[in-house]
């Protein structure tokens, strides 16, 4: 192998036993995941808002951020269930540049993956245990998904991972909601058979065991946009995209059919602004039809502290080193709104 | 605010009223104390507590309340003659040796006014310390010439105590011999076998016999009191003045660097009110008898970034074939990292001890 062995990393079962959930947390994580589970197969008419920066570069913002969204969450609890993102993982679309806090507990020194292993799971720790909410994350690595098992309440499979045999399989082994991402170039068809693959049982290798999954009912599909050939991004997030969705969904026979509309990215054409009138659209839309409106069960709306996004070098508390977010004063404001509109 | 938290905040700032009063009071016995040393006074004064609890009593209305004063005023009582207690005899230092032994030049320079205890053997200093009987205890824990000192950490290893001070000391052994003697009368050496370690080579040019003894103080006072020609100790040049020896020859020992580092002992343990101003820490660990277990501990002390300055292991006394650690690492272990280091290896060590977190120096 052309690779340097640097550090043997810890197993999950140690440093969850390092540093360990309390009871009280994981009675806040229960009670998160049945909330988010009746919100996913209808039992519930709250929208779910996946919410918070691109990227978890640092943990005081991040932790400022968070403790932010509860007493908002508070107030529009009968609305809206809130499902903070710690993104602690970031594909990169060349493979260079930041690649999370897993990768870079200090996003301007080298990378330490023993210390980022421990960073993520002690971040995503604190979220719980000082904030109540059991947060979302991006599974961007299936094997490390073990470190924060007792921990996260959702996970997305990014555009780039859904086509990923490995994915596909250790999300059908999930107890959590798992929302798969169209991939960048749009194809509908990926997503559902992704959606498939999860909600089904499978045999296969995790962490060097011979591993049977149970299926994971509450995949489901998350609209994020598309690409074409010549690289221009499209929008997916318009009536007649989340109609086709529920089309396919008819066809499926799937479980518990949901969308996410992610409400950045090839959405907004990173156009960060203008997630909250994408947000406000996509209730319309859901108020216009039935159907849609029965489909979609949330947003997802990269947000953070500061508006915009900066270098990862300029070190501005609060600021995205990926891509640009929503300020808190315009999210804030926008949580409301959309609490008016449901 | 409800009921709850207003009285908790009300007994907040009582206790934050009765802290100020309690150091004035402390202020004021420390000025009786002086008063009673001046004037040759015992502490204890009995008859002269009971006038104060039942004038003090006086104040109190409620006959409930009476009952708890009572055992109120007796602690403040009691901590204030272990206050002055303190103050009167000073501090005491526990050490192993005589008067002139290393250990005891080394109490005499970190501790210039206290006062100093002798023990016969490193466990009863340790001991002392324990069960109160002295502040500290000044242990030998390594000599860079002849090695570490086992017994020591041993001892760390089973008892209670922390190191919150650790002190190099420069070691020059001499060889010693009663007045008259020439170099060509020594036919024999005494003293410590760390002693005769260090001055090995010396021992081996000049066709000497080795005797051990358990310090070099005793072996100096052994040799006085033999008063033999032929025998001459090797130790330090107090002792010589102590035991009215004369220095044959002067810097014996193989290395000129010899430094030997004396732990303080006590049985509190060095708070981080002033993190960051230590710089090395003392852990003790066992590991699970499973293969890569020590591999496993390096690896995360490694990933930390903590140099470690060194690591022992040495067997368990009573368990055949079960050996624990001590290992020296260099920064604070008081920082975030350090506490982060601690958590992980207790997680992985089958038991972890926190011996010792100090800032070394020089005497």
């Amino acid at each position: 192998m052309n690779m340097t062995y640097n550090r043997e990393l810890f197993h999950p079962q140690e440093i969850k036993q390092m540093y360990p959930v309390t009871p009280e947390g994981a009675a806040s994580k229960a009670a998160n995941d049945a909330e988010i589970r009746a919100v996913l197969d209808g039992s519930s008419d709250k929208l779910m808002l996946v919410i918070g920066p691109c990227s978890a570069d640092r943990e005081d913002a991040v932790m400022d951020y968070i403790a932010r969204l509860r007493p908002v969450q508070e107030k529009v609890k009968d609305k809206i269930v809130i499902v903070p993102r710690i993104y602690t993982n970031k594909p990169r679309t060349t493979g260079a540049g930041y690649k999370g806090m897993l990768h870079q507990p200090d996003p301007i020194a080298d990378p330490d993956l023993f210390k980022g292993l421990v960073a993520i799971r002690k971040l995503h720790l604190r979220a719980l245990l000082e904030t109540g909410f059991s947060c979302a994350d991006e599974m961007l690595y299936p094997e490390n998904h073990l470190f924060l098992s007792d921990i996260l309440s959702y996970v997305a499979v990014g555009a780039r991972s859904v086509e990923n045999q490995q994915h596909r399989l250790v999300a059908s082994g999930l107890d959590i909601p798992v929302g798969m991402k169209n991939p960048t170039g749009g194809d509908l068809s990926v997503m559902m058979n992704s959606i498939r693959a999860a909600q089904s049982s499978h045999s296969f290798i995790y962490r060097n065991w011979d591993v049977q999954s149970a299926g994971n009912l509450y995949a489901h599909a998350i609209l994020r946009g598309y690409v074409d050939n010549h690289g221009t991004s499209h929008p997916n997030y318009h009536y007649e995209d989340l109609r086709d969705l529920a089309d396919h969904y008819q066809e499926s026979g799937l479980k518990n059919p949901a969308c996410i509309v992610d409400c950045n990215h090839s959405n907004s054409g990173k156009q960060y602004l203008e997630q909250g009138r994408i947000a406000k659209e996509v209730l319309h839309s859901m108020r216009h039809c039935e159907r849609v409106g029965a489909l979609v069960k949330g947003l997802m709306i990269e947000s953070y502290l500061e508006d915009g996004a900066q270098k990862s070098g300029e070190c501005v508390y609060g600021k995205s080193i990926t891509d640009p977010c929503l300020g808190w004063a315009k999210t804030e404001r926008l949580i409301y709104e959309l609490a008016e509109l449901r | 605010m409800n009921e709850l938290e207003e009285a908790r905040a009300q007994i907040a700032t009582l206790d934050k009223e009765m802290a100020g009063l309690f150091v004035q009071r402390m202020q004021q016995v420390g000025k009786v104390i002086s008063y009673k040393i001046a004037h040759g006074l015992p502490i204890l004064d009995a008859g002269q507590e009971e006038k104060i609890l039942a004038r003090n009593l006086s104040y109190i209305q409620e006959p409930v309340l009476q009952e708890y004063y009572i055992l109120f005023q007796r602690s403040v009582m009691d901590v204030s003659k272990a206050y002055q207690s303190r103050l009167m005899q000073g501090m005491k230092v526990a050490y192993c040796g005589i008067p002139g032994a290393f250990a005891h030049n080394a109490a005499k320079g970190l501790f210039p006014d206290a006062e100093t205890l002798e023990f016969p053997d490193f466990e009863s200093a340790y001991k002392a310390c324990e069960e109160g009987g002295a502040d500290v205890a000044l242990l030998p824990i390594e000599n860079s010439y002849a090695g570490d000192v086992g017994r020591v950490m041993d001892l760390s290893f089973a008892g209670s105590l922390f190191i919150n001070r650790m002190a190099e000391v420069d070691v020059t052994q001499n060889l010693l011999a009663v007045p008259g003697a020439t170099l060509g009368d020594i036919r024999k050496v005494v003293s410590h076998p760390q002693a005769l370690a260090q001055c090995a080579g010396y021992i081996r040019d000049h066709r000497l016999e080795e005797m051990e003894y358990a310090n070099t103080a005793m072996a100096a006072q052994y040799v006085a009191e033999m008063a033999d020609k032929s025998v001459a100790a090797i130790a330090s040049v107090e002792t010589a003045r102590l035991y009215g020896l004369e220095v044959l020859e002067a810097g014996i020992n193989a290395t000129h660097e010899n430094t030997t580092r004396f732990a303080v002992f006590s049985k509190a343990r060095n708070s981080a009110s002033d993190a960051g101003a230590d710089d090395h820490f003392i852990l003790i660990f066992t590991v699970r008898n499973e293969a890569g277990a020590l591999a496993k501990i390096l690896n995360i002390i490694g990933a930390h970034g903590f140099n470690m300055s060194s690591l022992h292991s040495r067997p368990m006394t009573g368990q055949v074939w079960k050996h624990y650690f001590f290992a020296e690492l260099e920064g604070d272990v008081h920082s975030p990292d350090g506490q982060d280091l601690l958590r992980q290896l207790s997680t992985v060590c089958d038991k972890l001890k926190m011996t010792g977190s100090y800032r070394s120096v020089s005497l």
